[in-house]
């Protein structure tokens, strides 16, 4: 006679079963769902530039291995590229259609640190910390541990940093300072030029006076918390966490446009520019969850 | 249970000592966990903190976060009922799992006089429903919101004697909030690390001042004493010999005071000399045989207290002062003929004012 308490043993089967048909059904919804998306996103594109706002296109909630997301990047073929604040995991996620792709570490376990941005150079990745330490990779397959080799800027000291980009014109990493950690930073937002030609590079300081970022604004500074190359202008188009705001300058420093971001970004961290005009931010999760929000965008 | 009591057991080679238990259950429960997540992948996702659509694919589907601003054309579905069912299941299932040897210590290392059997049961039941709260409430700040204002509502202010209970509570609360949001592994890691450091608390009487007795060394001498088996130190109440904490025996002394001063050590005669104790289990009948007796062979007499017992002869005191012309013996054989098989055992403790007054007598 069967032991009266492992009659609940029984229901085990049933359990696995209906969980493993559960996961099965759902795939042709999965399909559906990504074909309504990719249709959504093919319709705002379309629309005329007379309608536009600063209505989201697209708004991603990201999962909880993101909430802390801090960078963002995409390939030359618009393949977007995220990663978290504290460990280097980098996730490669289909913006149009809300999906995270893969997901790959620096290192097993995952290198951790401060990490704030990322950039691609040719066929190479690189993370920055905020103290200015670089970690350079190559694109991994999903669930893959790849090597890394890292390389100190010497610009610890100097800032903190928040935010980089590739200037394929000038053929440099550009670096957002947030915070100064010298003089140099009082009256001006500050970006250091790292030339990736040379085998050793001297940083090139960029001054841009904040008096001309601010304008009119009730902003009292501008930190940036990340920076984008825009290749249509030429321009790097820099967002401002604490400020909420958005800003585009010139390589040469002149300020092109200045104003505050829409509505509905409690902490920005990311901002990239697709090849057909999309402005991605991304948010950390404070209140809500992480966010990835898409703005049509017009220089 | 007796399945489960049996493998323990096995496991513990019938060791009795706690913490060998506790680390037995920790294993096999560890061991059932690894064996079904073979099977049943949703419990290894449950269990490592990945929700169920993360664990759904390498691709994973990002939830539209304009969905009901009206920008939403296609929106990702939310778990479906099945998904949500097995969800619950398995939070339900890993909060009872890691509360049950919380509850077995919770019984083992508290003393007598505070254990609560309510928060026995508390321990066991209010996790499930944090951990069922936390499934509800996810990341919804809308519903995070609504649920405190519902708590406020509720006034929930239980009275706990002891603040070690409320510490257990807290850990209940823990349990369910971690198990609730799929970090099962904090849960079992704070349940395992809990358990562990209250057993060798309990164990070693951790916190106690070393000059100060314990409360087993501050009363058994003052007891020895008051229990002694001799003819002028002899009290009835044996159960007064097997108290061993301080409150207990407070409420013990606390009755023998109030004999000692009836039947009293002071100059001026007591109104009593002696308590007559009878065990009976027909405590009517022997009542009126009894008070027969008393009245024939007492100056005065009262009933002093009646005590039952589950299961056990019931106890009748009487005060009495029995006459002069009345020796120990004579009373008790007159009782023993008059009440008969009404009661089980009679006894006569003479106090110390008759024994004084005796001793007087004969010095004289």
């Amino acid at each position: 006679m069967r032991p009266r308490g492992a009659r609940w043993l029984a229901w085990l089967p049933l359990i696995a079963l209906a969980g493993c048909a559960e996961l099965q059904r759902r795939d042709p919804e999965l399909a559906e769902i990504l074909a309504r998306r990719e249709e959504r996103i093919e319709r705002a594109l379309a629309l005329p530039d007379s309608v536009v706002t600063d209505a989201p296109v697209l708004r991603w909630i990201l999962p909880d291995a993101l909430r802390e997301i801090s960078g963002m990047v995409l390939t030359a073929d618009d393949r977007l590229f995220v990663h978290g604040d504290e460990q280097a995991m980098v996730h490669e996620i289909d913006y149009r259609r809300g999906v995270i792709l893969k997901r790959f570490s620096l290192g097993s376990p995952p290198v951790r640190g401060d990490f704030e941005a990322i950039a691609i150079v040719r066929d190479t990745m690189l993370m920055l910390t905020s103290d200015g330490m670089l970690y350079r990779f190559t694109e991994g397959a999903d669930s893959a541990a790849v090597p890394y080799s890292r390389i100190d800027t010497g610009l610890g000291g100097r800032c903190e940093f928040e935010g980089m980009t590739f200037d394929p014109v000038a053929d440099a990493l550009i670096l957002a300072c947030k915070n100064a950690l010298d003089d140099a930073g009082d009256d001006a937002m500050l970006l250091y030029r790292w030339p990736m030609s040379t085998a050793t590079p001297a940083p090139m300081l960029l001054t841009v006076p904040l008096a001309a970022v601010i304008g009119t604004r009730e902003w009292t500074a501008f930190q940036p918390s990340d920076i984008t190359f825009d290749s249509r202008s030429g321009n790097y188009l820099i967002v401002a966490s604490r400020q909420k705001a958005l800003a585009a300058i010139t390589p040469a420093g002149a300020v092109m446009l200045s104003r505050s971001l829409p509505p509905g970004h409690p902490q920005t961290e990311g901002v990239a520019i697709t090849s057909d005009n999309l402005l991605l931010v991304s948010d950390e999760a404070t209140l809500g969850p992480a966010v990835l929000t898409a703005y049509r965008w017009h220089p | 249970m007796r399945p489960f009591t049996r493998l323990l057991d096995l496991v513990t080679l019938r060791s009795e000592k706690p913490i060998r238990r506790l680390l037995a259950y920790y294993v096999l429960l560890a061991a059932v966990v690894f064996a079904l997540s073979r099977f049943v992948p949703v419990i290894q996702w449950v269990a490592e903190g990945v929700g169920l659509a993360a664990a759904d694919s390498a691709q994973q589907l990002l939830q539209d976060g304009l969905a009901g601003t009206g920008g939403g054309i296609g929106e990702a579905p939310a778990a479906s009922s099945l998904e949500l069912l097995l969800e619950t299941i398995q939070v339900m299932f890993f909060s009872l799992a890691l509360m049950l040897p919380v509850s077995w210590v919770f019984m083992s290392a508290r003393r007598a006089a505070s254990f609560d059997q309510s928060i026995v049961q508390t321990l066991l039941i209010l996790p499930l429903v944090v951990a069922g709260i936390v499934v509800v409430v996810q990341t919804s700040l809308a519903l995070a919101f609504s649920l405190a204002g519902i708590v406020a509502a509720l006034r929930l202010r239980p009275r706990i004697r002891d603040v070690r209970d409320t510490v257990y509570l807290f850990l209940g609360i823990g349990v369910g909030l971690a198990v609730g949001v799929h970090a099962v592994i904090v849960a079992a890691v704070l349940t395992v690390t809990f358990n562990v450091v209250v057993l060798l608390i309990w164990r070693y009487d951790f916190g106690r001042k070393v000059l100060e007795p314990t409360a087993n060394a501050q009363w058994s001498e003052p007891l020895g004493d008051i229990a002694g088996q001799d003819e002028e130190n002899a009290v009835p109440d044996r159960d007064l010999i097997l108290a061993l904490s301080p409150q207990r025996a407070a409420v013990l002394a606390k009755r023998f005071r109030r004999i000692s001063k009836v039947l009293g050590t002071s100059k001026r005669k007591p109104r009593y000399n002696a308590i007559l104790t009878v065990t009976t289990k027909t405590i009517s009948e022997a009542q009126v045989r009894i008070e027969k007796v008393l009245d024939t062979m007492t100056r005065r007499w009262r009933l002093d207290e009646v005590a039952s017992h589950n299961g056990k002869p019931a106890e009748l005191y009487y005060l009495v002062r029995i006459r002069k012309s009345v020796s120990r013996d004579q009373f008790l054989t007159a009782l023993r003929e008059s009440a008969g098989p009404a009661i089980e055992t009679a006894d006569v403790e003479i106090g110390d004012a008759l024994a004084q007054e005796q001793e007087q007598g004969e010095a004289a």
